[in-house]
């Protein structure tokens, strides 16, 4: 496995971690519902973190020789993830807002957030293995969605 | 107040956080973002809270010039624990209240911003969904059938299904031209 592959599992982990920590603090607390949005969070991180062996197994299956063709690959299909499953967690919360539904809003944007800052940190750690096509994907992004890059 | 209603006030405000929104609130009315800024919370974490504050009914909002404020609705607070407590419903009353409940929870399960997620298979569900839809219905006109269809499909495409399952159900009657609701 790459070393940012390990680098980023590493930071999924520890963050993962923190959640939990904010969860039984806030818990303890007696402020549930605040936990529950931290709950929410180590869910998230934990289907990133699934999908990060399900990606494994699909770049494997291509049987592909070169190292850096198979780590295009992999970050490639990596980060389509975060394209296809917060899907319909914009169209929650896009749905949400017109029903002024304040529940919904936070809980869809607290799970969108984290996949937010999840492949930015992928792309991030992965950049710095000089994989110049994901800095052109991350502007290419940035510049469909508005953002700076 | 009932039972479930003293259960759910009392679920809503064993939490700390609504619990500092209303000792703030019960100095005077205020915004989300006076709020947040008082207890060091986000204003969406804020909003949350008295979204579910309003739903239990201890607060209420209120527009003023630009702001939203938000109010203790103090005669709840102000309603003596024991007399919550004491519940004097008769048994009648009470299977009453669970059904209305139960009802409650399939509307909430099997409808979103007010359309209709799926048809429930289950015929007790079923009908609470048509019953929910039949409120669209005033007792005593006649609709066309087409009529008929476009106020279903209001809640779900498939308005034919619906539509036989109300007569079937006998929550809408017909003749050769025109339907009306029976209930």
């Amino acid at each position: 496995m790459n070393n940012y592959v390990t680098e980023y599992l590493k930071f999924v982990n520890t963050l993962m971690a923190e959640y939990n920590v904010q969860a039984d603090a806030l818990k303890l607390d007696n402020r549930k519902d605040e936990s529950n949005l931290y709950k929410v969070r180590v869910n998230i991180c934990d289907i990133f973190v699934k999908m990060m062996n399900a990606t494994d197994k699909k770049v494997a299956s291509m049987k592909l020789v070169e190292e850096e063709e198979e780590a295009k690959a992999f970050s490639e299909e990596y980060l389509n993830w975060f394209e296809k499953i917060p899907e319909s967690w914009k169209a929650n919360l896009e749905l949400a807002r017109k029903h002024d539904d304040v529940i919904v809003v936070q809980t869809e944007e607290v799970k969108l957030e984290t996949a937010s800052l999840l492949r930015n940190k992928y792309i991030e750690l992965a950049s710095l293995e000089d994989h110049q096509f994901l800095l052109n994907l991350n502007a290419m992004t940035n510049a469909a969605t508005g953002k700076e890059a | 107040m009932t039972e479930n209603e003293a259960i759910e006030l009392f679920k809503c405000i064993s939490d700390r956080s609504r619990l500092q929104i209303l000792k703030s609130l019960s100095i005077e009315p205020m915004y989300v973002e006076r709020l947040a800024e008082r207890l060091s919370l986000t204003p969406s974490t804020i909003s949350f809270h008295l979204k579910k504050l309003e739903s239990a009914g201890i607060v209420y909002s209120q527009k003023d010039q630009y702001y939203q404020m938000y109010h203790l609705k103090e005669a709840v607070l102000k309603e003596n624990i024991l007399d919550l407590i004491k519940d004097e419903s008769t048994e009648l009353d009470q299977q009453k209240e669970r059904e209305e409940n139960y009802a409650k929870k399939v509307i909430e399960n099997f409808f979103e911003y007010g359309k209709l997620k799926n048809i429930p298979a289950q015929r007790k569900k079923r009908l609470i969904v048509l019953k929910e839809i039949l409120k669209e219905f005033e007792v005593g006109k006649k609709y066309s059938e087409k009529e008929v269809n476009l106020i279903i499909a209001n809640f779900h495409d498939d308005f034919c299904t619906l539509r036989r399952e109300m007569i079937i159900e006998k929550l809408l009657d017909r003749n050769q031209t025109e339907y009306w609701r029976i209930a």
